[in-house]
């Protein structure tokens, strides 16, 4: 079976290499290739919560729905402009969309419409701390093996082979892992 | 002449016109006992300059401070020649100096440190270094390549991110305990209470519907954990700067090992040499803390700009510190350096520092310091033309601000003088040991020494080089040997004894001497090449004197073509000159003009009138501001020769004025003053002066003719004039007797004196000289004090009286003569 489909589940700062390495394995596979920007709902729950502060590295501050969602949007913004800069000067057909909801919800759904899915964490931390995951609900043909090889070298970090089937527990899990507290100093 | 203090009256008869042999010092090529110049042998030495050659070498023999030498006379002595030849005779045996390179200073870096290393040794470690570097850039990179390396890197790395996430981890895990999520926002963290039921954050208005006991406690659980998490992130700054002193440290203990080896290596080369090892030290030291500039950029990580990609040189990349710029190499040099700088600017002496424009600001560093003339010459000679130092801006001032100080401070112009404000350099000063020789006109000297303090200092020797040397057969031997090395060395065509003898007589000519020689070699040389030029265009194989005459001639009408329109004017009446008949008050004066360093000799009409007045000789060129002060200076002693000859007794009631006539560019030199007084004296005794003679000659205020320069060109000038009219046989020249010695006039007039057509007439004394040009007796005083009647003096002196009386019979008028006087005076 062919993959025609392949999302990319991005957060807004991705490690160029790894983009570019995923928007490299699509054009071989002569796949559309999806960029997925979730604004995850949880986010704006708690932004909504009379004492929400965001905790930074140097600071903290008061949060609300509305500063969280400019955030978000400008990080979509740049989620684009990553996928966009990956995929120039590539024959590949891609497009990019922004879905708010549950993160792990999101991301079977996407993996509905699509062939194969994957997931960049890091949010450019160091390298040893990126890793990626793929769902895929087929076999990956040889080119893909090849193309993900070069991510998982370009991010020196783990790629998580994920089973087609996957509960929702072991996706939060795996999401957690995936994206935790990295790259904050 | 006059008679002395003791009242002897001394007689002088008029002299006798000066026969062919006297005109002209011929050099008798019979003489000779060499066919052609071939037959001569070389003369290596310098003719005629045992005086300066004696100077140089003393001032290259004397090794102290201050004895640099000034080598000074006019052009085409060859003066840069002998200073040259004898420098090239002592260098050779000199030790070679050192040679100087330029490094990185890594404790100020805008002091760039001057290395000394053994004469050609500086390329040697210029290469040495860049093989360093060379080996550094694969050694540092395969030290971080290791198994070893990457895993306590891993490590390091590794124990930092665990601490951290299991700082943050265990934040979350407790507050998991309470029903708390930890979030990740967009710049960080947040906590917010879980739903009961699922493992996802409650939405606000389900926890506003919490009821207010548990909405407080869940803000009490959240705002202490979230002082747990401020204080952990706090924490990390810390934790990340230890793992980045770790990971540091890991670089430098992993490349010393193999930095070090290759140290070692390089350092026991330059055992002997202190200063470069240690360098070599601080070179060490330094990789060893910047150990990540030798990690060569992997492929597609290219530095960029704005995100353009930067072409970094090889230059420009950060590996530069540690390049060698060798400013001085003497690998090739046998014995001490003998520079001559021809362009002596200030950055040409003294070195400079350039810039190279990058992102469109200039930049430089150590490796742009590019070595002057005195880097190059230090531990040798210098040689340098004294003008061209001077009129470089700021070029003397460094020479000697160089000499005092004994070193050699690069620095540019423009930073010297602020004009570049730019980042720019401090080079450690080179120290300073060499001999520099000036050569320049005695006229520099002589300013330099009156003018500027420091020069009498720093310039101890003078070599003053000879115009000329002494004429003798010897003497002419020795020039014509010097005639045929100059031939030789120019690939000329040997020169026959007629050629050689006429060139001698050359250069006995241009010393405007009889008895000695110029030593204008420049002058002679072109000669020779002209002559040969000749030789060859009548297809001769060895120049005979024919060819040296025509080179003579040739070069004279090239450059003859205002004497020419001037002879013409005179023929043509345009000018007024006799050359023949009589005039009271009329001499004809002759004088040089020099143009383009051509000299020619013309005759001018000089005349005089006399009237009564208050004793003042006026000199029309000097009211007119037309003459010099030197000839207003002749003029004024002729007053003093009148008023004491002829007046002493009486006063001197004259008014004369006197006046070149048709001259309209200024008169300067006293060369003239005796036509002045003859004139003076035929227009007060109304004797009429022979137009056929021409007078040359200054005089004294006894009466006596003094020597003048250019006395032949100033009879050839008149010869000529006299010739275009065709000689008579009457015509001649009146000549002080001091400058017979200085004869050496062209073939021309000597056979037309052979032949009793013209006349050169050597003149001792006033007396003598205007009997021959009147025909009439001077007069000496008889045993009563009184000139014969008659005689020139006689009737002066009469005329003078007759005035004195006149104005004496004005009676007590002499407020009115004064008034005169005055009014003459104005």
């Amino acid at each position: 079976m062919s993959i025609r489909r392949i999302t990319v589940v991005q957060e807004a700062v991705q490690a160029a290499r790894a983009l570019d390495a995923v928007a490299q394995a699509a054009a071989a596979l002569e796949a559309e290739l999806t960029g997925l920007f979730i604004e995850d709902v949880e986010l704006l729950h708690f932004a909504g919560l009379p004492f929400a502060r965001e905790i930074g590295a140097f600071s903290a501050r008061a949060l609300d729905v509305g500063t969280m969602e400019r955030h978000l949007r400008s990080q979509a913004q740049e989620a684009r402009r990553a996928l966009a800069a990956a995929a120039e000067g590539k024959p590949l057909r891609w497009s990019f969309r922004v879905e708010r909801g549950s993160v792990p919800a999101q991301v079977r759904s996407a993996l509905a419409d699509a062939d194969l899915v994957v997931l960049l964490g890091g949010r450019g931390g160091q390298p040893p701390r990126r890793a990626a995951a793929l769902l895929s609900a087929v076999e990956l043909p040889r080119e893909v093996q090849s193309a993900l090889e070069r991510l998982a070298r370009s991010l020196a970090g783990g790629i998580y082979h994920v089973p087609p089937a996957l509960g929702e527990e072991a996706l939060a899990r795996l999401l957690r892992e995936l994206w935790r507290g990295a790259g904050i100093v | 002449m006059d008679s002395g203090p003791n009242g002897i009256v001394r007689q002088s008869p008029a002299p006798a016109a000066l026969g062919a042999a006297d005109l002209c010092r011929r050099c008798d090529p019979s003489r000779f006992d060499f066919q052609t110049t071939d037959g001569l042998a070389d003369f290596a030495e310098a003719l005629g300059q045992a005086r300066a050659v004696e100077a140089i070498q003393f001032g290259v023999g004397i090794r102290r401070d201050g004895f640099n030498i000034f080598a000074m006379g006019p052009e085409g002595l060859g003066r840069h020649a002998l200073v040259k030849k004898l420098l090239e005779q002592q260098a050779p045996g000199e030790e070679v100096p050192s040679d100087w390179c330029y490094v990185f200073n890594f404790e100020t870096p805008y002091k760039p440190r001057a290395l000394k290393l053994p004469p050609g040794r500086a390329t040697k470690f210029q290469q040495h270094m860049a093989r360093l570097v060379e080996d550094l850039r694969a050694a540092i990179p395969a030290a971080f390549e290791t198994d070893e390396y990457r895993t306590r890197i891993q490590e390091i790395e590794t124990e930092f991110s665990e601490r951290q996430a299991k700082a943050i981890g265990e934040i979350g895990e407790r507050a998991r305990s309470k029903r708390i999520a930890l979030l990740r926002t967009p710049a960080g963290f947040g906590f917010a209470p879980m739903k009961p039921d699922k493992d996802e954050v409650m939405e606000p208005e389900e926890f506003r519907k919490l009821p207010e006991p548990v909405q407080q406690r869940v803000q009490e659980d959240i705002a202490s954990l979230q002082d747990e998490l401020e204080k952990a992130l706090h924490e990390m700054p810390k934790w990340r700067r230890e793992a980045q002193r770790k990971a540091r440290e890991l670089n430098r203990e992993v490349t010393s090992a193999s930095v070090g080896s290759l140290m070692e290596e390089i350092k026991a080369e330059y055992e002997a040499l202190p200063d470069v090892r240690a360098y070599l030290t601080a070179v060490q030291n330094d990789v060893l803390d910047r150990v990540e500039i030798f990690q060569q950029p992997k492929e597609g990580e290219q530095p960029t700009l704005f995100g353009l990609p930067l072409r970094m040189e090889r230059e420009e990349s950060p590996l530069r510190r540690y390049q060698v710029n060798v400013l001085i190499d003497r690998s090739a040099d046998k014995g001490a350096p003998i520079v001559y700088e021809d362009n002596p600017s200030h950055d040409n002496l003294v070195g400079r520092i350039e810039h190279v424009a990058k992102m469109g600001t200039l930049v430089t560093d150590f490796t742009l310091i590019k070595a002057g003339a005195l880097h190059r010459a230090n531990g040798g000679y210098l040689v340098l033309d004294a003008l061209k130092v001077l009129t470089q801006p700021f070029a003397w001032e460094a020479l000697k601000r160089a000499l005092r100080s004994r070193e050699i401070r690069a620095e540019s112009l423009g930073q010297m003088l602020s004009l570049v404000s730019t980042v720019s350099l401090e080079p450690e000063p080179i120290p300073l040991d060499l001999k520099v020789v000036l050569v320049g006109q005695r006229i520099l000297y002589y300013l330099l020494h009156a003018y500027d303090p420091e020069f009498g200092g720093l310039f101890k020797v003078v070599a003053d080089f000879e115009d000329d040397m002494a004429r003798d057969p010897d003497a002419d031997l020795l020039y014509a040997r010097v005639i045929a090395t100059m031939a030789r060395s120019d690939k000329l065509r040997p020169l026959d004894r007629a050629a050689v003898a006429r060139a001698v007589e050359h250069g006995a000519r241009l010393a405007g001497d009889a008895e000695k020689l110029s030593m204008q070699m420049l002058d002679l040389a072109d000669l020779l090449r002209e002559s040969d030029h000749w030789a060859s265009t009548a297809g001769r194989a060895v120049t005979s004197g024919e060819d040296v005459e025509r080179a003579i001639r040739s070069r004279q009408e090239r450059v003859g073509r205002i004497r020419q329109r001037l002879q013409e004017e005179i023929s043509r009446g345009t000018l007024l000159i006799d050359t023949a008949g009589e005039r009271s008050g009329q001499v004809n004066g002759l004088s040089v003009a020099t143009l383009g360093g051509f000299s020619f000799g013309m005759p001018h009409r000089i005349t005089a009138r006399v009237r009564l007045g208050g004793g003042k000789v006026i000199d029309i060129e000097r009211e007119a501001e037309l003459g010099g002060p030197i000839h207003s200076k002749g003029v004024l002693i002729l007053s003093g020769y009148i008023a004491g000859r002829y007046a002493a007794k009486t006063p001197l009631s004259l008014a004369a004025s006197l006046v070149f006539e048709q001259s309209y560019g200024g008169v300067e030199g006293d060369s003239a003053s005796s036509a002045e007084l003859y004139a003076l004296l035929s227009a007060l005794s109304e004797a009429p002066v022979r137009q056929s003679l021409a007078v040359t000659g200054s005089v004294n205020q006894h009466g006596d003719v003094q020597a003048i320069g250019g006395v032949n060109e100033k009879i050839e000038g008149f010869f000529d004039v006299c010739t275009s009219r065709g000689l008579t046989g009457e015509q001649g020249v009146l000549i002080p007797a001091a400058n017979v010695k200085h004869l050496m006039l062209k073939r021309e007039v000597v056979e037309a004196v052979a032949a009793g057509k013209f006349h050169v007439y050597p003149v001792a004394s006033i007396d003598e000289g205007i009997e021959i040009l009147t025909g009439v007796r001077a007069g000496q005083r008889d045993a009563l004090g009184q000139f014969p009647n008659g005689s020139i003096n006689g009737r002066v002196e009469r005329r003078l009286a007759e005035f004195a009386d006149r104005v004496r019979s004005f009676g007590g008028a002499a407020p009115a003569a004064r008034k005169r006087v005055r009014r003459d005076r104005r």
